[in-house]
């Protein structure tokens, strides 16, 4: 990895910008924005501001069957200071990457730094944030590289949002998009409603300010789809010319996993020994309370459909980041046994455990040819939901 | 046969009420099924190993009589019945298990685990205590081979919902395990403020012959000797609307034959027991959706085609454009219009309405 | 990442870019085609060109000019045909495809349709080749219908569909309102009958895909090759082109048989109207960078709780899901509110633009961007991060948003279907572009 060098101007008129800041040491063109970071350990002390540190790079991970599988992705970069953010981060890419939790008002001051490729030392990527959903944003911060500038190796770029719109979204980098999704660059997010720490129909978390606590719920769990192409990644890995057009995902996964490593607690060891697979799918709940599931799908080749043996239906009250009711008000959730989700789609599900009777039961996609890891049965997009008794 | 007529006559409604009360309210819809393999012939001749359910019409399972279909034979739930029991006889040599989307298995004493790929070990009702590695092999309660299991759902909700094996899905699903049951709101009623004149049943789903081929010889999944580990390479070759693709005969009339006159109601409940979407869609007409899953939608949607994703159902009612004789053709709009690639075939089939053989033909089934 | 790809990228975006800049867009922001209500049709044999620079066999619909008589090359998609809310339809075809293909149809979901002439079909009445009976009923099949609803439609091909429509014989049917809805203003314009579907601009999405192998197997009249179980396409179309093709003008000389464009443009605050039909035989789920759209009606109809309700059970999001033969109608604006600063880089004592958020007026740029080195400016990055700014740009730069307009990219988010035939970029990307309210439009 070679250091760039910068020129001279812009390089002290970041530094004093960057002193007055915050008081992280500058490294290249590492730099963590954190307005109201008074001791840099990159949190600030203003409660309306969010800062998070994350970085662009690639990784290995461990599918289910065994396979591993070299990716891209986002790793975690939170209170590293800036000089070691290459150093320490390089190869240390999470699938999926950190989830970033805001709530809503707050401001997110989210820095990537793209710490290169380091087992493709040929590749300059770029990498960049989209978050996807965000209502009325601009190109600046939209991480769609054509209207904008995107961060090169060793460099960073701060991102802001605010997030006045409460729901369930994801992110993702959007650099030649087939090639750095498929590639693993996505990741969970999502902004809790002003309404929540107020008392209605008995809940106190809602995913929307619904005013009459319909989108009320217990416990909330990603539910983040996707799947791997395991010839694109290998060809990836290996130097070789990347196969689009037979790309055809057959390693379908929940938060980064396929079945059975859904149900495990444990980070997912890669072949480096790093968890770089850090989010379980087990779901959990005392019986009688509401579920809320976070559902997204970034397959770059496939939708998926799933369906929960609970015996109960499931109910959309949002979908896309906003609450299911007409402009003038009218109930539009639904109330469905199966959800299709396509390729970016969110939807925001419910799950009343009221009447379930204790015991384990499973979230599956009912695309049957999905409940597999390659060539491995069994696998894929399946979870186990276990219903606790009172 | 999919079709029923049922005439929707104030007195009629009126007598049979009368006759519920007397006779005493039913309480549990009782069903002896059998699971077993059997051939199909597809609509180019080539068979196609295949499980299927059948009804046992002695319903004791002491002898073999009965065929079974794919899809299986539709078991319908009163609308007065709370419960659904099924007795289950297992003819397969693997366990098999039920399980239906939307409807809770009040009797379910799974699921079970394997440890996997050995099947060697199995574990039920919980996952074993810090074991991440046994995969779930049956969502509900299993029936070994050449058994009789009971599975009963209590509190059966109204509307369409399909019933399938709960053991190793993408396998036994695949390979036919599926039914549609059906309870109505009320004699007549699908769905509280639905009524209706007749009613058809249409099950899409698909057959990828190796992949069945391989089930049926023992030679798919994590077992020595398999040619195919699992179904992610999934590539059917025939497109099947109940068990039948065109030019199949059933595929003219896929509503049966009848008359069905101008402003009368038809009910379409469509169920997708593929592993692939399907957009049945109409041609010329719209139709109003009344449900998803069973599920009474709150606004009903005008549409003439509509989205079904593997496991969904939906409920459609068609208001008869005029008298008959009329046809309208009803078809899978992704276009899956083939057999194992030869043209015209497939997910098409006709909506109709044909006159009586004669005058004065009956009306009521 | 794909070296050839992005070289190939920058310099077919150069030349696009020039030709915008010289001749501008021609998205006036109507949706062009065949206004009336009588048409002839012929479908005809012939190629398409794709963002990849390979061709392929398409089977296009041709227009026979009523006044001249003369018809000219198929185009794909076939020709959006726009025509009024209870007048009279007739649609008129004729089969000018190679003998082996069979004869041809449309059909009209959601329309009731009169066929005369020509032979019975399974869907519809078909046509036969000219050649083949040149005088007579046989020539030529009629379809007659009165649409009874404003609204989005499509028609496809009613014989052997899976073929026909493969090789490209479908299309748009537009049908306008017959009058203004109460309540309305003549000025203004509706897609329905009602004041809640008002719109400035109209753009059409029209998706479709090609798998190669099955072209080449009909170029080569491999006939009994043609096997749509393993179909497996590599090019995806928006308005019969790919990206970046779909910004060029409509009717470019050097896509003869590919008229439409696909270029949506607006100022902040108008409202535009998306014609979103899945002509092919996939689900492609599309993805609206900037902002929700509000989807407002499904198949040619309303949202509608009750009849005369308008799209009151309208639902936004930012991705949905196109579905073969299935139309909807979305309604997407922007105004970049809320966003907590300052989109035009404005001082404090600058005055509003139009629509502009007034909160956010004079609200600094809240990061410090990074040194023009550090990053990668992108082709449509006009050096500001301002709406109508520019600011200095690299050397080798191609300045291809002299205007400083804000893109969106309007994509299908099953990002595998943004290669044409292996090559990234290509594909289902559009890009919305918002420019400031002082660029001209139309």
């Amino acid at each position: 990895m070679m250091k760039r060098r910068t020129r001279y101007g812009s390089m002290i008129v970041l530094l004093t910008l960057f002193v007055w800041l915050c008081p992280l040491a500058v490294s290249a063109n590492v730099l963590v924005q954190c307005p109201g970071d008074t001791n840099g350990d990159g949190i600030s002390e203003d409660p309306n501001i969010v800062c998070r540190s994350i970085t662009g790079g690639d990784g290995y991970t461990t599918m289910a069957d065994g396979l591993s599988l070299y990716i891209f992705s986002f790793g975690d970069a939170d209170g590293v200071p800036a000089d070691r953010v290459i150093a320490d981060l390089t190869l240390k890419a999470q699938l999926p990457a950190p989830t970033i939790v805001l709530k809503q008002g707050q401001e997110l001051y989210l820095t990537m730094t793209n710490v290169g490729m380091a087992v493709r030392p040929d590749l300059f990527d770029p990498h960049t944030v989209h978050w996807h959903g965000f209502p009325n944003a601009a190109p600046i911060f939209d991480g769609l590289p054509e209207p904008s500038p995107s961060a090169n190796m060793g460099n960073s770029f701060t991102y802001y949002y605010n997030a006045v719109v409460p729901g369930t979204y994801f992110y993702h980098c959007h650099v030649e998009a087939a090639e750095h999704m498929q590639m693993g660059m996505i990741g969970n997010l999502w902004v809790t409603p002003k309404q929540d720490g107020t008392s209605i129909g008995g809940f106190t978390k809602f995913a929307y300010n619904d005013e009459d606590g319909s989108s009320g719920y217990d416990v909330d769990f990603p539910v983040l789809l996707t799947g791997f192409d395991s010839f694109f990644h290998i060809a990836s890995d290996t130097v070789q010319a990347l196969p689009f057009a037979a790309m055809f995902d057959e390693y379908p996964m929940i938060n980064g996993r396929g079945y059975p490593d859904t149900i495990n607690p444990n980070d997912i060891l890669n072949q480096d020994g790093f968890g770089a697979q850090k989010i379980p799918s087990l779901i959990t709940a005392t019986a009688g309370q509401r579920i809320l599931l976070r559902v997204s799908n970034i397959s770059t080749t496939h939708q998926y459909t799933f369906a929960t043996t609970l015996g109960v239906p499931m109910k959309v009250v949002g979908r896309g980041a906003a609450l299911l009711r007409g402009p003038d008000g009218k109930d539009t959730s639904m109330v469905v046994n199966v959800l299709n989700v396509g390729g970016g789609q969110d939807y925001d599900v419910i799950l009343d455990t009221s009447g379930v009777a204790p015991g384990t039961y499973f979230l599956y996609t009912t695309d049957l040819a999905n409940l597999s890891n390659g060539d491995q049965e069994r696998g894929g997009i399946m979870t186990e939901i276990v219903i606790n008794p009172l | 046969m999919f079709s029923k007529k049922v005439i929707r006559f104030q007195g009629l409604f009126l007598f049979l009420c009368l006759l519920t009360i007397m006779v005493g309210k039913a309480a549990a819809a009782e069903y002896w099924l059998r699971v077993g393999a059997a051939n199909m012939t597809m609509a180019n001749g080539q068979t196609v190993p295949v499980w299927g359910f059948g009804l046992d019409q002695d319903k004791n399972f002491t002898t073999t009589e009965g065929s079974v279909s794919v899809p299986g034979p539709t078991l319908r739930v009163g609308s007065d019945d709370n419960v659904l029991i099924i007795h289950l006889m297992n003819n397969l040599s693997e366990p098999v298990s039920l399980n239906i989307l939307g409807q809770s298995l009040t009797n379910n004493s799974g699921p079970v685990w394997t440890n996997f790929p050995e099947d060697t070990e199995t574990w039920s009702g919980s996952r074993p205590a810090g074991n991440y590695t046994a995969r779930v092999r049956s969502f509900t309660h299993e029936t070994q081979p050449g058994q009789v299991g009971e599975y009963r759902w209590e509190s059966f909700r109204t509307g369409t919902y399909m019933l399938q094996s709960g053991t190793n899905p993408a396998k036994q699903v695949q390979m036919g395990m599926f039914l549609p049951v059906v309870k109505d709101a009320a004699q007549g009623f699908a769905y509280e403020g639905v009524p209706y004149d007749s009613e058809v049943i249409v099950v899409f789903h698909e057959i990828d012959p190796t992949i069945q081929l391989a089930i049926a010889e023992g030679k798919y999944g994590a077992v020595p000797g398999a040619i195919i580990g699992s179904s992610v390479d999934y590539e059917p070759k025939y497109f099947l609307m109940n068990g039948m693709s065109y030019p199949d005969k059933g595929m003219l009339n896929i509503n049966g034959t009848g008359p069905f006159f101008k402003g009368e109601r038809l009910l379409i409940r469509v169920l997708n027991a593929g592993l692939d979407t399907h957009v049945p869609q109409l041609l010329g007409l719209y139709m109003t959706q009344w449900s998803e899953d069973g599920n009474r939608l709150q606004y009903p949607r005008q549409e003439y085609g509509l989205e079904l994703a593997p496991g969904k159902t939906a409920d459609a009612i068609l208001v008869s454009p005029a008298n008959p004789p009329w046809k309208v053709p009803f078809y899978d709009a992704k276009l899956n219009l083939n057999n194992n690639g030869a043209s015209p075939g497939g997910m098409f089939s006709y909506i109709t309405s044909s006159l009586p053989d004669h005058l004065g033909a009956e009306i009521v089934q | 990442m794909d070296r050839i790809g992005k070289q190939h990228h920058m310099r077919v975006a150069l030349l696009v870019g020039a030709f915008l800049l010289f001749f501008g867009t021609a998205a006036q922001g109507a949706i062009v085609g065949e206004v009336g209500s009588n048409f002839k049709l012929v479908a005809k044999q012939d190629v398409i060109v794709t963002s990849d620079g390979g061709s392929t066999l398409m089977w296009g619909l041709a227009v026979t000019n009523s006044a001249t008589g003369e018809t000219g090359r198929p185009q794909y998609p076939g020709p959006t045909l726009i025509v009024t809310q209870g007048v009279p339809v007739t649609i008129t075809l004729r089969n000018e495809l190679p003998d082996q293909a069979g004869n041809v149809s449309l059909v009209f979901p959601g329309q009731q349709v009169t066929a005369n002439g020509g032979v019975e079909g399974l869907m519809t009445r078909e046509v036969l080749q000219t050649h083949l009976k040149p005088t007579g009923a046989f020539i030529e099949v009629k379809y007659s219908f009165t649409p009874t609803e404003p609204g989005t439609y499509l028609y496809r091909s009613g014989t052997r569909q899976d073929l026909q429509v493969e090789m490209g014989l479908f299309g748009a049917l537009i049908v306008r309102p017959a009058t203004t809805p109460a309540g309305g203003d003549p000025a203004k314009k509706y897609a329905y009958n009602h004041v809640d579907s008002e719109y400035d601009r109209e753009f059409l999405y029209l998706m479709s895909g090609t798998d190669p192998i099955i072209h080449r197997q009909v170029e080569q009249r491999q006939w009994n090759l043609i096997d749509f179980t393993t179909y497996f396409p590599t090019n995806w179309f928006i308005n019969g082109r790919n990206y970046p093709d779909i910004l060029a003008e409509n009717f470019v000389p050097w896509l003869p048989t590919q008229p439409y464009n696909c270029q949506p443009r607006m100022h902040p605050g108008e409202k535009v109207l998306i014609r979103f039909i899945g002509a092919g035989r996939q689900i492609h789920p599309m993805h609206f960078h900037g902002n929700d759209f509000e989807t407002i009606a499904v198949d040619g109809r309303l949202l509608s709780s009750a009849p005369g309700a308008g799209p009151d059970l309208a639902w936004q999001a930012t991705t949905i899901k196109s579905i073969p033969g299935q139309t909807a109608d979305l309604v997407w604006g922007w105004t970049g509110k809320e966003l907590g600063w300052d989109i035009y880089g404005h001082s404090p004592e600058d005055p509003l633009e139009p629509h502009e958020y007034a909160p956010n007026h004079g609200k600094p740029f809240p990061v410090v961007l990074p040194p023009r080195d550090a990053v990668t400016y992108g082709p449509f990055y006009s050096g500001s991060p301002f709406l109508g700014g520019e600011g200095e740009l690299p050397p080798g730069h191609g300045g291809l948003n002299a205007a400083g307009g804000y893109f969106y990219m309007w994509h299908s988010h099953t990002e595998k279907q943004l290669t044409s035939n292996d090559i990234w970029p290509g594909g289902m990307i559009s890009f919305m572009i918002v420019e400031h309210p002082d660029v001209p439009i139309d």
